[in-house]
């Protein structure tokens, strides 16, 4: 009996050590953890909608079910000079192996009846196949998107041959931002 | 301890990288050996991450083995392994937070990583800390070497590249199947092969029996 | 139910444990040798990835996260796996001598097995509610079953084969996997 209360007293101090040590490297690593996804996330919203110069949080409005976008994160109102001019999101799809970090870029046209115009789309931290579904990540296939409308995005983006489901996830994630923006138009106009 | 002849720090760390590499000669470690080796710049990664907790971890069971009561030695093994694990996790996603996306669950798997375990029974357990951490340090790097040589291998061949840098001549047609799951087995199959091969024709007599392999059940 | 579905669909073929995660590889390559002790190793496996995907999700939700102590995960999650494993041989012991005796041997060598505790991290960072969780943990097990189970089928014929002896036992065996691997890849884009 001694012997167990003995051996229990020790694994029970070991593991409290470890528990303490633990704290200490977590408060440590936490500020740049934390700052690493704020820095990401400023970074990715300033590349996909360049001309914006303040972005803020969006209040999803009530009116639209957060159910129709499941792999939604977050959703920007990017101004410039105060004013609106369009939307930034990031959305999370399952690609081949893990999720996607996918941020898009829909600008306001000038003409408001006109549909919104993509103006960038960037990935974050990925770890999709390297060689293959890595690729959504280079330039000649996020540039694809820029400057198109919802009607052109099916036909105008080309997937990435051998990496159809990394691709084929963020061409989802931009088809869904797009909705997305959609909706918030719709929302605002009805409130106006 | 003073007393005692100490082993050379040179023949223990060379242990570990050749005469008992843990992944060419005991084949302890599979997962994160097939499932990382992608890209050398991950094998190169996760052999550093897993060299740190294998030194750690060693270091610190050896300092504690005389506290620890031999019938509650594998869960104080497990508490010390997954604190430095947790360790590691934390600093990569604080410093290196590509490294850690592309890794994702193979960092903390560094715990149930059975080269970690097994070092932590077999050696440090029983012997020095200095002892301990040089074996875990020589564990740890040729387990870096291993993941490193089998990472350029599927990198190379499978997309044309080499730490991200092209390599391979313009007309080259990357064999993308070397970079997908099965070629993590096909590639850790044919290099062992190899390393069969050229020790039956040429190295028979200078290194010591192959170590039975049978620890990797572990 | 669709999720469900899907949950399944994904653990046991699309993105089968071994052949895809490569999680548990390592009583893939050693307990593989006879399909006997394979399908023995396989349900054991199984029945300790869902009951560790329960009581880690129950830890996890109703410990952890209100306290904010995230970060101790990996460190609470094998010990619960350790004991887990622990009671599982004591109970099978004492309640059934029979099924001790086929999947007693395999029982510690769980603890150590990445497909457990790989489950319960994924469980966590896809944000699994509890249902999801166990439907994950029980499909990521049939599907480790059902690959090691294959193989060792294929081992066992693979052993009358006159192989260079260079060839024989790790690196024939990791060729045979990948091939099989091959067959798995036909799956992607399922779930």
């Amino acid at each position: 009996m001694r012997d167990v209360v003995n051996a229990g007293a020790r694994l029970l101090v070991i593991a409290l050590v470890a528990a303490l040590l633990l704290a200490g490297t977590n408060m440590i690593t936490r500020g740049p953890i934390a700052e690493h996804a704020l820095e990401n996330a400023i970074t990715a919203r300033r590349t996909v909608l360049p001309e914006a110069d303040s972005f803020e949080p969006l209040v999803w409005p009530e009116s639209i079910g957060l159910t129709m976008f499941p792999s939604l994160i977050e959703a920007f109102e990017a101004r410039r000079g105060g004013e609106l001019i369009g939307y930034t999101f990031l959305f999370e799809p399952m690609g081949y192996k893990d999720k996607i970090p996918v941020s898009a870029g829909i600008r306001l046209p000038d003409d408001p009846s006109a549909p919104g115009i993509i103006t960038g789309v960037a990935i974050g931290d990925i770890s999709e196949t390297s060689g293959l579904g890595s690729r959504v990540k280079d330039e000649p296939f996020l540039s694809q998107f820029v400057g198109l409308t919802a009607d052109r995005l099916s036909d105008d983006v080309n997937t990435i041959a051998g990496a159809t489901i990394s691709s084929g996830a963020v061409k989802d994630a931009v088809k869904n931002a797009i909705a997305a923006f959609d909706a918030i138009r719709t929302d605002a106009a009805v409130a106006e | 301890m003073a007393d005692k002849p100490r082993k050379p720090a040179a023949l223990i760390i060379r242990n570990g990288i050749l005469d008992e590499n843990p992944t060419f000669r005991l084949v302890l470690g599979m997962c994160p050996t097939l499932a990382v080796t992608t890209a050398a710049s991950n094998g190169l990664g996760m052999g550093a991450a897993t060299t740190f907790v294998l030194a750690m971890s060693n270091l610190f069971i050896s300092l504690l083995r005389k506290q620890i009561p031999d019938n509650i030695r594998i869960p104080s093994f497990v508490v010390v392994i997954a604190a430095f694990t947790t360790i590691v996790q934390l600093l990569i996603k604080a410093f290196a937070p590509a490294l850690d996306a592309a890794l994702g669950i193979f960092i903390p798997l560094i715990v149930v990583n059975c080269i970690v375990f097994a070092r932590a029974e077999a050696f440090a357990f029983k012997n020095t800390p200095r002892d301990s951490a040089l074996d875990g340090l020589g564990m740890g790097v040729g387990f870096t070497c291993a993941l490193t040589i089998l990472s350029s291998v599927r990198e190379i061949l499978g997309s044309g590249t080499w730490f991200g840098v092209h390599v391979m001549p313009a007309g080259f047609q990357p064999m993308s199947i070397l970079t997908q799951p099965p070629g993590g087995f096909l590639t850790l199959g044919i290099v062992l092969a190899l390393f069969n091969l050229v020790e039956k024709r040429y190295l028979r007599k200078l290194t010591a029996p192959k170590v039975d392999a049978g620890h990797h059940t572990l | 139910m669709k999720e469900i579905l899907i949950i399944i669909v994904n653990g046991v073929l699309v993105h089968n444990f071994i052949m895809n995660r490569f999680l548990g590889c390592c009583p893939f390559l050693g307990v593989s040798k006879q399909l006997e002790t394979a399908v023995s190793m396989g349900v054991a496996v199984t029945f300790v990835m869902t009951l560790a995907s329960m009581i880690t999700y129950l830890f996890n939700s109703l410990l952890l996260v209100p306290l904010n102590m995230e970060y101790l995960q990996i460190l609470a999650f094998i010990v619960v796996i350790a004991a887990l494993v622990q009671i599982v041989e004591m109970a099978l012991r004492k309640i059934s001598p029979l099924l001790y005796r086929a999947l007693g041997v395999y029982l510690p060598l769980i603890t150590t097995n990445c497909a457990v505790l790989g489950v319960t991290i994924l469980n966590v960072t896809n944000n699994y509610n509890l249902v999801q969780s166990v439907v994950n943990g029980f499909a990521g097990g049939a599907g480790f079953m059902l690959s090691i189970v294959l193989f060792a089928g294929v081992r066992e014929r693979l052993a009358l084969a006159d192989m260079p002896s260079w060839m024989d036992g790790f690196p024939g065996a990791l060729i045979t996997a990948g091939l099989m691997s091959v067959a798995f890849l036909g799956f992607a884009g399922m779930g």
